[in-house]
């Protein structure tokens, strides 16, 4: 399964993915600033872990994004469960997420108040 | 603007401006004639507009078959999914580089051979825009207009990207097989036959590598020649001192500063940092006790003649007599002519006063263009007041080889006319152009066998040369050079070359016999050689220096020098010609000829004339008069037997009975751009008067020849509405002495709206940390365009060509609109950036029909490319005239070079949609984010815009405004701060610090 990897790097050569999560060249997205502040993989990405192959879960389209920058104490988690999966035994997501998320979002300084302004994507 | 047709009254306008309520800020002469033509130009923001539909009508059928296109690309991709795109991971990922990140690398941009230090922005190994190197002496972190711009040059499509020989595509090794087959015969006769011919050589590898091909070839010569000569400079410093030093001035300590003709501000060697540190000696808001002064005198405006507290404009020879009367005044035995004006003797009497009383804390520098006597006086004067050591410093040149240029170049031209050159190198030179026309250098170069010529174009030398072999961008090369103090300075590829150009050191390593010599490791052993790194490791000291960009303290040491006979050296007063006085002069944008093809500056309006894409004979107001001639009137101007055709062009402030031209138009092979633009002012220059010259004649042909200026676009001053005009208050303006007297003078010079007054609730809560706002010091600011230039690379602005700024459409976001004060024929100059003021109420959000431009938490007026539509009905609403429209497509998007320079972070903006100042939110974006995952706020200072950073003077601060300990805050806080139009209601987060002067009471009144 990893013959490409391999074949890859004998070679010199990129693997060329096909990207799959791809938002349009005017929206100008900061992946490392979700992760940073809480947002778990799984929440855009889908349960990636039981993807044989990559499928794209949501939509992507502004409005989804909006949902979560004008609420995100519905969809916040603690940075140490981003990478984790429901799924999995090592978490579960909470019971009240609402009243996490608050405190989530206080604690990890999440300014909602700013999050729907245009400049924060666009450019 | 587009021509006037009505004739333009002078006399009337002298009289307007001296009435009571005539105009007291004016920024044309066509804006006091008020014509018609003017006042239609005004009242249409885009004025041209109806004009160019009927110039080019569109037919029926081809009108459809536009729209049929568009419609069906509409179609065709809407509400589909976007077309796959590929992650290609690094299998080794260069060491630091994270996709999306920027690095930055230090290295040297070089003007006239000296070094200034950047840091290179690099994308993905892609260099995207340019800044000052704050640790470097000869910037400390500005850059100007051409250090900002030669990133564009380097990703220039049409540089030369192949190997020449006789019209020919070549490989290097052929080269080298036939370089070296002349080299062997030149061992034979010791190197009679070869010539090398360079510009100014600062840098000590380069001069190392140049010796060594002395050295295998002892009769060879090395001649250097600069267009923009400053052979005066080195011929006065070794009049006055026994050999040619090079002279650094100190001007942060000086408090009385006089400038003969020198345009020290802005042009030469240290001028960047001699911008900032005139600036920092500006300073109304914070340090005001410590305000200087300066006394220009002047042969042709310039900018550092706008800065001036008192300026006299004289014609280019009567300079010397009145650095002779100055000399004099404080004790100089130098013989001083008989009749001297009373103007001129009220003027030098109170500069004299001045400079003796502050003593060794004056200054005085004289400009490069006058002759060496005035040098000498300079130097002389300085060293009466005892400013040596203070002010100004000497130190061994900076050059490798200083000498008298022009006569180096006369010799050569001598040898290739007289058949003794086998052999001439030009390198990185251009002197079938710039060459003084007297020598006739085009046709001694038929007399060479075998010429070779290296350089970033195929220009108008390499078309007469054997063999061409593309040089390597700065940007592209390993290098050295000193910067003006003499601090080393490493010059650092930040990509492979582009076109496998070869770098000067790498090409001069091939005439020394070496051609597989890298530039890395030649530089290294260089430098190794000379011991440089002490008793570090060389591998350690290479890293730290490379790193930071220059050799810490490599700075040249202060040499003494003793002041020799000035009366001996400098004689008796030449009688001064009669008749009209030509003045050459570099151009403030294109500099010699060689940035003809850059687009960013071709199209930045020059300075003072604002004119773009074209020269013009620049001539003041009353030798225009005396000619008969208006704006773009086509004269032939006649100089020493040669002519030349070159539309006139107006300056208020000229002196009169002189015209000036600007080099490095009217080129023959300058590529895409630069081509056949303008008159070659070359072809007048004689080689024993490079500077100024008297005896020119003007003849009026009776043709026009349209030049455009942007000095009238953006008016915010309704100065053409008929009745409706009033003064705007727009530029607020005091004497140290009055401000002291009523720290309110400047706001209380135009009415602030009452918040008490104001129906209408606030209509935006900040509640975040940050609100973003600008203070731009007025005083500081010396109108040199850097901020326009950078703002250009940094947000990817497009170039709209020469018939679009003459329908009033360039797409500066941030432009310097220029006002005069006073009479037509020496008034005081003003300079006033005017970017986006990022209204809190603002006009432009209001008036969107599709809420494209909406306004964000932090204060910032956001605009959303993507909605814009195009209905400019926000342009239309914004009275300071900040918003650009994309008229069409100006954006290239096809040439591939040119896509690499542009910023990742910003769209590149596509036809019909609108754009404007955003205050770098990428900047802003990119500083919180970081300042985010790092838990903490936004430090004062972390964001600096691309407009602040590149300010050689520092006039413009950023930051935020609710933190009252930020710079902003502190400025905005004084009794300088003001808004523009504030009457509106607009409450403008851009505000000003009115300018202050510091004039002499000796003088005034």
């Amino acid at each position: 399964m990893l013959e490409p990897v391999r074949q890859s790097y004998a070679t010199g050569q990129s693997i060329e993915w096909t990207r799959v999560h791809d938002l349009p060249d005017y929206v100008y997205f900061n992946h490392s600033i979700h992760v940073n502040k809480g947002v778990g993989c799984e929440s855009c990405h889908g349960a990636v872990n039981e993807m044989a192959l990559m499928w794209q879960e949501n939509s992507l389209q502004m409005m989804w994004c909006l949902e979560c920058h004008r609420d995100p104490e519905q969809h916040i988690r603690d940075r140490a469960d981003v990478f984790k999966f429901e799924s999995q035994p090592d978490y579960t997501p909470p019971s009240d997420q609402v009243a996490l998320g608050k405190q989530l979002v206080r604690g990890y300084q999440i300014n909602k108040v700013q999050l729907d302004d245009c400049s924060i994507c666009h450019r | 603007m587009k021509p006037t047709q009505a004739h333009t009254d002078i006399d009337a306008i002298r009289v307007r401006l001296n009435e009571k309520n005539g105009p007291e800020f004016w920024r044309s002469i066509d804006q006091l004639a008020d014509t018609d033509e003017f006042q239609t130009f005004i009242e249409k923001e885009f004025p041209q507009h109806i004009e160019e539909l009927k110039a080019n009508p569109v037919s029926r059928r081809s009108f459809m078959k536009l729209m049929g296109a568009s419609m069906a690309l509409a179609g065709a991709t809407a509400c589909t999914k976007q077309p796959d795109e590929k992650i290609l991971p690094y299998v080794q990922r260069p060491e630091d580089m994270v996709p999306g990140i920027p690095l930055f690398y230090a290295s040297a941009y070089l003007q006239g051979g000296v070094a200034n230090g950047i840091l290179v922005e690099s994308h993905m190994g892609r260099p995207t825009k340019i800044e000052g190197n704050p640790e470097h002496p000869g910037s400390l972190g500005s850059t100007d207009t051409f250090t900002q711009a030669s990133m564009l040059t380097m990703y220039d499509p049409d540089r030369s990207q192949s190997i020449n020989n006789r019209g020919r595509i070549s490989t290097y090794d052929a080269f080298l097989n036939e370089l070296n087959l002349a080299l062997s015969h030149q061992a034979e006769k010791s190197g009679a036959g070869l010539r090398i011919l360079t510009e100014t050589v600062t840098s000590p590898t380069l001069g190392n590598q140049l010796q060594q091909v002395l050295a295998k070839y002892p009769q060879a010569q090395w001649h250097q020649y600069d267009p923009i000569s400053r052979d005066n400079v080195r011929e006065g410093a070794r009049q006055a001192f026994g050999e040619m030093v090079t002279t650094q001035y100190h001007v942060k300590e000086a408090d009385v500063i006089l400038s003969l003709d020198s345009d020290f501000l802005t042009n030469g060697p240290g001028a960047v940092r001699y911008a900032r540190d005139f600036a920092s000696r500006r300073d109304a808001a914070e340090n005001i006790d410590q305000m200087n002064r300066l006394y220009v005198v002047e042969s042709s405006p310039t900018l550092t003649g706008a800065q001036a507290d008192h300026l006299l404009s004289r014609q280019a020879g009567q300079i010397e007599t009145i650095a002779r009367l100055i000399g004099a005044g404080l004790g100089i035995s130098v013989a001083v002519p008989n009749v001297i004006e009373e103007s001129v003797t009220r003027w030098v009497s109170a500069v004299v006063a001045d400079l003796r009383e502050k003593g060794s804390t004056s200054l005085v520098v004289a400009g490069d263009q006058q002759p060496a006597s005035v040098h000498v006086l300079a130097h002389a004067i300085n060293d009466v007041l005892g400013n040596t050591g203070k002010t100004v410093s000497y130190t061994a040149s900076i050059e490798v080889q200083p000498t008298n240029q022009t006569e180096s170049l006369k010799s050569l031209v001598q040898d290739m006319t007289d058949g003794k050159v086998d052999l001439l190198v030009v390198l990185n030179s251009n002197p079938v152009y710039s060459a003084p026309v007297d020598l006739n250098i085009s046709d001694a170069m038929d007399n060479v066998a075998l010429r070779v010529h290296s350089g970033l174009y195929h220009d108008e030398t390499a078309e007469l040369s054997h063999w061409h072999i593309p040089q390597a961008h700065s940007l592209e090369s390993w290098g050295d050079a000193r910067a003006y103090d003499g601090t080393l300075s490493v010059v650092q590829p930040l990509i492979a070359p582009l076109y496998r150009g070869k770098s000067e050191i790498d090409f001069v390593s091939a005439l020394a016999g070496n051609p597989n010599k890298k530039g890395y490791d030649l530089i290294r052993e260089h430098w190794e050689s000379l011991g440089l790194n002490g008793s570090q490791s060389f591998d350690a000291f290479w890293q730290t220096t490379v790193h930071n960009g220059l050799i810490a303290g490599s700075a040249l040491p202060e040499k003494t020098v003793q002041i020799q006979d000035v009366a001996a050296s400098v004689g008796s007063p030449s009688s001064a010609g009669d008749g009209m006085e030509i003045i050459f002069a570099a151009d403030p944008t294109i500099w010699d000829g060689r940035f003809a093809n850059n687009g960013w500056l071709q199209e930045l309006p020059k300075p003072l004339t604002k004119l773009t894409w074209d020269n013009a004979a620049v001539m003041g107001p009353g030798t225009a008069q005396q000619l008969d001639v208006e704006n773009t009137d086509v004269v032939e101007l006649t100089y020493l037997g040669r002519s030349v055709t070159a539309p006139v062009w107006i300056l208020p402030g000229h002196p009169g009975n002189s015209v000036t031209v600007h080099l490095g138009y009217g080129r023959t092979r300058a590529g895409q751009l630069g081509t056949a633009i303008g008159f070659n002012a070359y072809s007048l220059r004689p080689s024993d008067s490079l500077w100024f010259g008297s005896g020119l004649q003007v003849r009026k042909t009776g043709d026009e020849f349209p030049i455009y200026s942007t000095q009238d676009h953006h008016d915010m001053g309704l100065e053409g509405m008929g009745s409706l005009s009033r003064d705007r208050n727009l530029i607020r303006v005091a004497d140290v002495e009055e401000y002291n007297g009523d720290s309110n003078l400047i706001q209380e010079m135009w009415e602030e709206p009452d918040p008490k007054r104001d129906m209408y609730p606030p209509d935006h809560d900040y509640d975040g940390p940050n609100a973003w706002g600008m203070v731009i010091d007025l005083s500081k600011c010396n109108g040199c365009n850097t901020c326009t230039i950078a703002c250009q690379s940094e947000n990817n602005i497009s170039v709209v060509g020469k018939e679009e700024v003459g329908n009033g459409r360039e797409m500066h976001w941030i432009r310097i609109d220029r006002y005069y004060r006073g009479d037509l024929d020496s008034p005081e100059t003003f300079h006033q950036p005017v970017p986006c003021m990022q209204c809190e109420n603002a006009p432009c959000e209001l008036v969107c029909p599709v809420g494209a431009t909406v306004h964000s938490k932090e204060g910032l007026n956001d605009m959303v490319y993507n909605r814009c539509v195009g209905t400019r009905y926000c342009s239309n609403n914004c009275p300071y005239k900040v918003r650009r429209f994309n008229f069409y497509h100006y954006a290239d998007f096809e040439t591939p070079s040119l896509q690499l320079g542009r910023n990742p972070n910003v769209t590149t903006r596509s036809r019909g949609v609108m754009e404007k100042c955003t205050y770098c939110t990428q900047r802003i974006s990119a500083a919180r984010i970081t300042s985010k995952k790092e838990n903490r706020n936004i430090e004062d200072g972390e964001i600096q815009t691309a407009c602040q950073q590149a300010c050689p003077s520092q006039a413009i601060t950023f930051g935020n405004i609710k933190d009252s300990n930020s710079q902003v805050s502190k400025l905005k806080a004084t009794g300088l701060n003001y808004g523009l139009l504030t009457d509106l209601n607009t409450k403008p987060r851009t505000t000003y610090l009115g300018r202050i002067r510091n004039p002499n009471p000796a003088l005034e009144g």
